[in-house]
């Protein structure tokens, strides 16, 4: 693995800032990087410290009867949530298993190349696509950019492209206009996740609000 | 409007001095969070009192669609309930109490607001952003000690336009382009400074950044 989130991408993950399907392709690199997950740790910490200094305001005392209200409502041994079955887990990283929960190849794919798959995974994210694609050994994906920052995540195989090439567990960031032509690699399938965000226009403070994809 | 007053709320925070940190941190709520684990009712009215305040200004702070009146309430009250469910899960060798109860808050914060944007998708969110990091053992907790003291006392020295920007990025949830459009300033202002803070609390590795 030599491709790495930027403390930029790990800072934002930390803060919590980032869409979920970003979060999505840096959380997978981060489960399988100890470096990362050290900086992510340290910005953890960091936002401890500042939820410590940044304040306090008076709660109401009935908070707490209600809080122990619900606690006393619940079922007294929590039972210990069951993995969904399938054999094709085991590789599986555990962000995307309820994604995927039979594995690569039950996934809805759509031929977009005669090289090229595509399945959209339904992550809930209204800022971003998340999609798995998939690419035949040695397969050849046409020169392309995209409107919005792509991430790519390596979940299995490899693939080259003009910057390097990149293996299980890299990720990368591909920015609008950034024209890339990538590559998989001879030995085996490359399969990817990616989180496109949509070209998002900044409309206000509620600018988070406003559904990305329509064209303001 | 709320939004202005957030602002104008934020500058001060970002002005204003912190507490004087005690020369030696000891996490006096990690033991107490043990005693939760154990059931125990009076250890977790203490745990509360202390953290419901810091997580409703939390949760005040969150940028909100519409008709969510009682958000920082139910934030509270949602991330106090994952406390006492989860308690027994806690490693204090891994994460102060401070450190932990921000992970579940950030958590909740993510996982409400999503429910009020009706979006459901098959991701849970704790298994995106974990709250246990199960590689570090306790060769980690002095480093972590250390790191949490070092943070607080260099925080007070830091210039606050750099403090601004950190405080709207975890306390308010918003990405570097966010702040960027809200304090009009450009995209790559946002991002030095946040870059030089994290540097100034030395929670980058210098192998970074080549992305």
């Amino acid at each position: 693995m030599n491709s790495h989130p930027s403390s930029e991408w790990l800072e934002q993950f930390a803060a919590g800032s980032l869409s979920i399907g970003q979060a999505l392709c840096v959380s997978v690199h981060v489960s399988q990087c100890e470096d990362c997950r050290r900086q992510v740790n340290a910005m953890q910490v960091l936002g401890g410290v500042l939820m410590e200094s940044a304040g306090a305001v008076p709660v109401s005392d009935r908070l707490l009867d209600d809080v122990f209200a619900v606690i006393d409502a619940q079922p007294q041994a929590k039972s210990t949530e069951a993995m969904p079955a399938g054999a094709s887990n085991d590789n599986m990283p555990v962000q995307l298993r309820k994604l995927i929960p039979a594995g690569y190849d039950a996934l809805n794919w759509t031929r977009l190349l005669p090289s090229m798959q595509l399945a959209v995974l339904d992550v809930g994210d209204d800022r971003c696509q998340v999609s798995l694609q998939r690419v035949r050994p040695g397969g050849r994906i046409a020169m392309h950019d995209h409107r919005g920052t792509e991430l790519t995540l390596v979940l299995r195989g490899g693939f080259s492209d003009e910057s390097g090439a990149y293996q299980k567990g890299d990720f990368l960031v591909r920015e609008p206009n950034q024209r890339h032509q990538p590559i998989a690699h001879q030995d085996q399938e490359c399969i990817c996740l990616a989180a496109i965000a949509a070209p998002v226009r900044f409309t206000g403070p509620l600018m988070r609000w406003v559904n990305p994809f329509l064209r303001i | 409007m709320a939004v202005i007053d957030l602002a104008v709320a934020r500058k001060a925070k970002a002005m204003s001095s912190l507490p004087d940190a005690k020369p030696v941190e000891e996490d006096v709520w990690g033991p107490v969070l043990l005693k939760v684990a154990a059931q125990d009712r009076p250890a977790f009215a203490r745990l509360f009192h202390h953290f419901a305040p810091q997580l409703k200004a939390f949760g005040l702070s969150t940028v909100l669609p519409d008709r969510s009146g009682q958000f920082a309430d139910e934030l509270v009250q949602e991330v106090m309930i994952t406390v006492w469910n989860k308690a027994a899960s806690y490693d204090p060798a891994k994460a102060s109490a401070a450190t932990w109860i921000f992970t579940i808050a950030r958590n909740k914060r993510i996982d409400l607001l999503r429910k009020l944007n009706r979006h459901k998708g098959m991701v849970d969110i704790d298994d995106v952003w974990l709250l246990e990091d199960e590689s570090s053992g306790p060769v980690q907790t002095l480093q972590q000690r250390v790191m949490a003291d070092h943070v607080r006392k260099s925080l007070v020295d830091l210039p606050p336009a750099q403090r601004e920007v950190l405080l709207m990025a975890f306390m308010e949830g918003k990405s570097h382009s966010e702040i960027a459009a809200e304090l009009a300033l450009p995209l790559g202002t946002v991002k030095s400074r946040i870059r030089l803070a994290m540097q100034r609390l030395q929670l980058v590795l210098d192998r970074q950044d080549h992305l």
